[in-house]
């Protein structure tokens, strides 16, 4: 065991140590041997696929959505191989405007709503109970259901696109185009209810990680404790909440009912209004993105705490940073509509706002420069992905500014400027920290370390792609080319710097393959990882790598913001949770004192049942509004799968507290 | 390498402005670069000797400097940054406002001209002067998949012209340009003389731009619109106001009937065929709005909204074969024998 | 892919794993907290606010685009669309307003733990849930406009169709735990399941009112 990544925590190799008088006595090495097997009895899966299916293990499932999420970033990879590949010379012929289409409208809406989100909830729902000292989220079973939700709905972009009914209007399918008259066939359609799942799985997500963080953090770790990561996935989790239903009414009620029954919406000769659609759908989709970019800056928090070895800088304005972030995203919508016919009037309010948000995300910046300069920095993949991010991020931002001005943004709004501005602060933003998250977090997740000089030659690769790739459309919106366009005119003279975008796009596949290789190497010899071996200083380090299916045979107590720096050599640890069934500690809001003992569900299939219902609605109901009809009826006994008391024998030591 | 270098002479190019609009947005873009470089400077330092000091502490042992004193030091150093990122930002705000102020003048329609309710009729604001230039120009132009109709207005209605995929104006003098959308939405987008407007159904969006120096000025659709979204392209020729008043006038002329026998026999193709179906030609029996009006089809400078150069050869590709060259594109091939294609396109080069 | 568990962990690496954990010191005992609690206290009570702010807003969607739409009529209704009637969806109404009664005592009859009273009130709610709900059927009639008139039209009708969504949920949510205590299966914790019950049809019923007047009173009104 090599020394190499360690902290200067001192990491003990015994288990149970006797106390100071006065305290109540240590366990005996003998017992604490049962209470493990005692434990992994209760909170273990059955074996093999019925295991596997009836699962409510909040690592397994997060686990499943990070692996799901990575294949479609993949797949949505691909989709971008394949436009650099057509757009890299004038005229080309390699693909048709149909299969373009479709591939713009599956790339982006997979990026958007099948990678992007998923992930970084999915490293929540991983993260969250560990790093507050609980043993699974607050609904297990319904977190089930959500990754089986989302598993059908990104099924079903797929299946279309490879059955060449693929939506094609876009992410943000604007109408009139995206509406019945000039969209005809089931694209569209495909597209409404893949937005319906994917929303349904985000929200779930949400209430686990809100109402788990509110209720069953550890004991002494009150508000003011709370990791900054677990903060920001709070604060996301909110915005998720109130963003995404905006836009699964839009699609799932208006869009999709105007096409299948008929509604008129959207429809201008019925009084329905084109910028309807935008306004709902920007008013999500401003906070979208703010939800798969806080969950990034608290990841680089946890980074940037553990790598300088001290508390990043200033938790108060970190936190209040995060907060700020969170509510200001929803004031900004308008600025991707300042070239409709909105009264010009307001829309430098619109500006102004957009301007402001970047004042709470720059002190977060300035605050983890300040914790690198005073800290004692070491810099392994995680640190440097970390520096990637501020360059590529805070760059980013800057073609922000320049979108956020109304008159520039009337030049380059709807130019290959936006998604040169967009893939700055997506991939520089969240990728980035994400994929420091990975090297940080793997050791935790499998046990094993991920090679450390592969990934300083993925993040050279990414980097460097990223810049090739994404600067030269900067430079092609101001030389005046539209977006979401096939091919283009040999004359306009953007045939250089399209060649030089394929040619990071190029680089950009190279990191990433690194990066299996790399995965696919660690899981088989990887360095052993032990519990901690970066020396963190949140939770999930006090436990086993990976951790056991109930996370801590004792909940720890918090006696500080770095929970592990503060408990120095012994962990103290709370009593009394039921070894003969599944029971969580539940505490109060605020300040974190025990309050109850919960008892968590048991697996059961159905929570799948359920998302097949769910499947069944919104499936059928692409074809026919009976097929909601048919998946409520079908959900109604799946539900009753899932929470129809069992009958096990009558409940012992079941104790009551009634209100007063 | 070329090829980024004619990016630089590109017909599209935003930094080239021909017009006051583009010129007041072109100065703003440079002065958000030369901030934006300012910053990125400034930050990109200050994490190269963050990243710096972080290093030195750990490559010589060192704990992490937690204290008192040195917090303290911090905070105020943010704060101080967190200040500095405020004045940046209220300059930022004052100079987009004020451009967008120096554009008001050209955005005085601006507030939404609807369409009005269904059955209403469509109504405009008045126009409002003094404008620098004179009195303004009014030209609707109506975003189609995929091509543009651009009609002059007038006060006289005998002198309303109607054409399409090509817009002349008459340097130095401004231009209303009300834009709407006969279908989805579109974008009208011309970078060098000013910035975009969409084009949605069931609004009248203004615009007004002014070309100060003639040249050919090219436009592209900037909402994606569908399948041909790529090839949906228009000029705008700016000339001298009595070359543009020579241009109007023999627009509005009817189409000179064909002299020689083969542009007969052409004329007598058109009529015969699918073309009469969406297609007008002042002064003959075509009158049909669907498709654009050919009446001097000769004398645009390009074919398709501006996908294909206006020479004999490409329109004879164009007639036979519309969706090799845009599929999907609402117009249909057409079988024609040669000697009928030759007539055709006598009689379609003779519409000057 | 499977998380290795300590179970399946080769041996080896199961003593390093295991042996690489913190040291811990036994320092509070929680064997006395109680593990049935009601409001705040349970989980699912805050769950049930979440499910309140996604189905809120989304009602709140409706209405907005109700609003919205208005903009490109100069009638409202506009011209040929009669006002929509008043006497179903009033009674429709009055008899949503009614379910609060049953609700509230099977509330507190639940924070008692009377059994008697919870399964008694949760049937009657059932019942008049049910009636609501063919009141509701009526109401689609009682608007005077189909869906696929025109965009007042689409909004009426998808205003009506998210409540009554809520509407069924909460039909089928309290019929299920009436069954459950009928049947005597049920366990101490759903005495709190039916107080959260109630705290959803306070939701359901109460976020009515707003819809019930902009759709049936602001059009005579404004």
């Amino acid at each position: 065991m090599s020394d190499e990544g360690r902290g200067t925590r001192d990491e003990p190799d015994s288990v149970a140590v006797l106390d100071a008088p006065g305290a109540p006595p240590a366990l005996p090495e003998a017992q604490e041997e049962t209470v493990h097997d005692r434990l992994e009895r209760v909170w273990r899966d059955e074996p093999g696929f019925w295991g596997w299916v009836t699962s409510v293990n909040h690592k397994r499932i997060a686990l499943r959505y990070i692996i799901t999420a990575f294949v479609f970033f993949i797949l949505g990879g691909i989709e971008a191989a394949m436009m650099r590949a057509q757009l890299a010379r004038p005229e080309n012929g390699l693909i048709g405007p149909d299969l373009y289409n479709q591939l713009f409208t599956v790339h982006g809406s997979t990026m958007m709503f099948l990678f992007a989100v998923p992930i970084v909830e999915a490293m929540g729902l991983y993260f969250v109970p560990l790093m507050i000292g609980t043993r699974n989220v607050a609904f297990p079973r319904l977190n089930a259901y959500g990754y089986w939700t989302y598993l059908i709905g990104g099924a079903l972009l797929y299946v279309a696109l490879f059955t060449n009914t693929g939506p094609d209007q876009g992410w943000f399918s604007y109408v009139p185009l995206a509406g019945p008259e000039y969209a005809p066939g089931k694209r569209v359609d495909v597209w409404a209810q893949m937005v319906t799942f994917t929303e349904i799985a985000a929200i779930v997500g949400g209430i686990e990680i809100i109402v788990t963080t509110f209720k069953q953090r550890a004991p002494g770790m009150s508000l003011n404790r709370v990791p900054l990561f677990v903060w920001a996935m709070v604060v996301m989790s909110f915005m998720v909440l109130f963003a995404m239903p905006w836009v699964a009414t839009a699609s799932t009620l208006f869009l999709a009912m105007d096409r299948l029954i008929g509604t008129h919406f959207f429809n201008v000769a019925e009084g329905g209004d084109a910028l309807l659609w935008q306004h709902l759908f920007w008013f999500f989709g401003h906070p979208e993105v703010y939800i798969i970019f806080i969950p990034a800056l608290g990841m680089v928090s946890s980074i940037v705490a553990t790598f300088t070895s001290r508390p990043v800088f200033g938790y108060t304005a970190m936190t209040l940073s995060l907060v700020a972030t969170g509510f200001l995203s929803f004031g900004l919508w308008v600025h991707h509509m300042f070239a409709t016919p909105l009264p010009q009037l307001g829309l430098s309010f619109f500006t102004a706002s957009s301007a402001m948000i970047t004042l709470p995300t720059g002190v977060q910046i300035f605050c983890w420069l300040a914790t690198i300069w005073a800290g004692r920095a070491r810099f392994a993949t995680p640190l440097l992905f970390v520096v990637g991010f501020v360059v590529l991020f805070v760059f980013g931002g800057m073609t922000g500014l320049m979108l956020a001005a109304v008159p520039l943004d009337l030049q380059i709004t709807d130019t290959f400027f936006v998604p040169g501005h967009i893939h700055y602060v997506l991939l520089g933003g969240m990728v980035f920290p994400l994929f420091g998250a990975f090297y940080y977090w793997f050791p935790k997740i499998t046990g094993r370390m991920l090679s450390d000089r592969a990934g300083k030659v993925q993040f050279w690769f990414l980097f460097a792609g990223v810049n090739v790739a994404f600067f030269p459309m900067l430079m092609l919106g101001f030389a005046g080319m539209p977006r979401r366009v096939y091919t283009y005119l040999p004359e306009m003279g953007w045939g250089g710097l399209n060649f030089t975008a394929t040619l990071g796009a190029a680089l950009i596949a190279l990191g990433v393959v690194i990066f299996l290789a790399n995965v696919a190497w660690a899981l088989r010899n990887g360095r052993l990882a032990g519990a901690d071996p970066w020396g963190g200083d949140t939770l999930e380090w006090a436990t086993s790598s990976p951790p056991p299916d109930y996370n801590f045979a004792h909940i720890p107590i918090v006696r500080g913001r770095a929970a592990l720096w503060a408990a120095g050599h012994e962990l103290p640890v709370v009593t009394g949770l039921r070894e003969d069934r599944r029971e969580v500690l539940v505490t109060t809001m605020l300040d974190a004192m025990p309050d109850s003992r919960h008892e968590a569900p048991e697996p059961t299939v159905g929570p799948l049942l359920a998302a097949l219902a769910t499947g069944v609605a919104f499936t059928v109901g692409i074809f026919t509004v009976w097929g909601f009809f048919i998946g409520g009826l079908l959900l109604y006994p799946a539900l009753l799968v899932w929470a129809w008391p069992r009958g096990k024998k009558p409940r012992e030591h079941e104790v009551i507290e009634v209100p007063e | 390498m070329a090829a980024s270098v004619a990016a630089c002479s590109g017909p599209q190019r935003v930094l080239d402005p021909a017009g006051p609009q583009a010129e007041h947005i072109a100065r703003l873009a440079t002065f958000l670069f030369v901030t934006a470089g300012i910053v990125c400077a400034i930050v990109f330092a200050a994490l190269a000797l963050s990243v710096q000091n972080g290093r030195r502490r750990a490559d010589r042992g060192e704990a992490p400097d937690e204290t008192p004193d040195g917090e303290r030091r911090r905070g105020r150093a943010i704060g101080l940054a967190a200040a500095a990122t405020t004045v940046v930002l209220f300059v930022y705000l004052v100079a987009a406002v004020r451009t967008g102020r120096a554009l008001a003048w050209t955005a005085e329609g601006g507030p939404t001209e609807r369409a009005g309710p269904p059955g209403a009729p469509p109504g405009l604001p008045p126009e409002r002067g003094p404008f620098p230039g004179g009195a303004p120009l009014t030209v609707e132009v109506t975003g189609r998949q995929w091509w543009w109709e651009m009609k002059y207005d007038d006060p006289t209605p005998s002198r309303m012209l109607t054409t399409a995929n090509e817009l002349h104006i008459p340097v130095g003098r401004p231009v209303r340009i009300v834009t709407q959308s006969y279908d989805v939405i579109h974008s009208f987008w011309v970078p060098k003389l000013h910035g975009k407007q969409d084009m949605i159904p069931g609004y009248k969006n203004v615009l007004w731009l002014r070309a100060d120096r003639p040249g050919v000025y090219r436009g592209q659709c900037a909402e994606y619109c569908g399948h041909q979204h790529a090839h949906m392209a228009f000029d705008v020729i700016a000339e001298s106001p009595a070359e543009f008043a020579r241009w109007y006038e023999s627009q509005l002329a009817p189409s000179a009937p064909p002299t020689d026998s083969s542009a007969q026999h052409g004329q007598t193709v058109f009529m015969s065929n699918a073309c009469i179906m969406c297609h007008a030609i002042g002064g003959t029996p075509a009158a049909s709005r669907v498709g654009p009006d050919l009446t001097h089809l000769a004398s645009r400078r390009t074919l398709a909204a501006g996908t294909l150069p206006n020479t004999r050869g490409h329109l004879a590709g164009w007639i036979v074969d519309p969706q090799g060259i845009k599929p999907g594109a609402r117009m249909p091939s057409n079988q024609l024998t040669p000697d009928d294609l030759n007539a055709l396109l006598d009689y379609l080069r003779s519409l000057k | 892919m499977t998380t290795p568990s300590a179970r399946t962990m080769r041996p080896v690496d199961r003593a390093i794993g295991t042996a690489l954990e913190r040291p811990t010191r036994a320092a509070l005992d929680v064997s006395d907290l109680p593990t049935v609690v009601f409001g705040s206290r349970d989980l699912i009570w805050w769950g049930t606010i979440g499910f309140m702010i996604v189905e809120g807003i989304t009602l709140s969607i409706c209405l907005i685009a109700y609003v919205y739409v208005r903009r490109n009529f100069d009638a409202w209704p506009p011209h040929g669309t009669p006002m929509p009637s008043l006497v179903a969806p009033t009674l429709s109404l009055a008899v949503l307003l009614a379910v609060l009664i049953p609700t509230r005592l099977f509330d507190r009859a639940g924070k008692r733990l009377d059994e008697h009273a919870v399964r008694l009130w949760l049937w009657v709610a059932t019942a008049i849930t049910a009636v609501a709900c063919v009141l509701r059927f009526l109401e689609f009639r009682a608007v005077n406009v189909r869906w696929d008139s025109n965009a007042y039209g689409s909004a009426v009708w998808m205003t009506l169709i998210t409540h009554f969504t809520l509407l069924i949920a909460d039909l089928f949510e309290s019929g299920t735990l009436a069954l459950i205590f009928t049947l005597g299966r049920h366990e101490p914790k759903h005495f709190v399941d039916a107080t959260n019950n109630a705290f959803y049809t306070y939701f359901m019923v109460l976020v009515w009112v707003v819809p019930y007047l902009i759709i049936y009173w602001m059009p005579r009104w404004l």
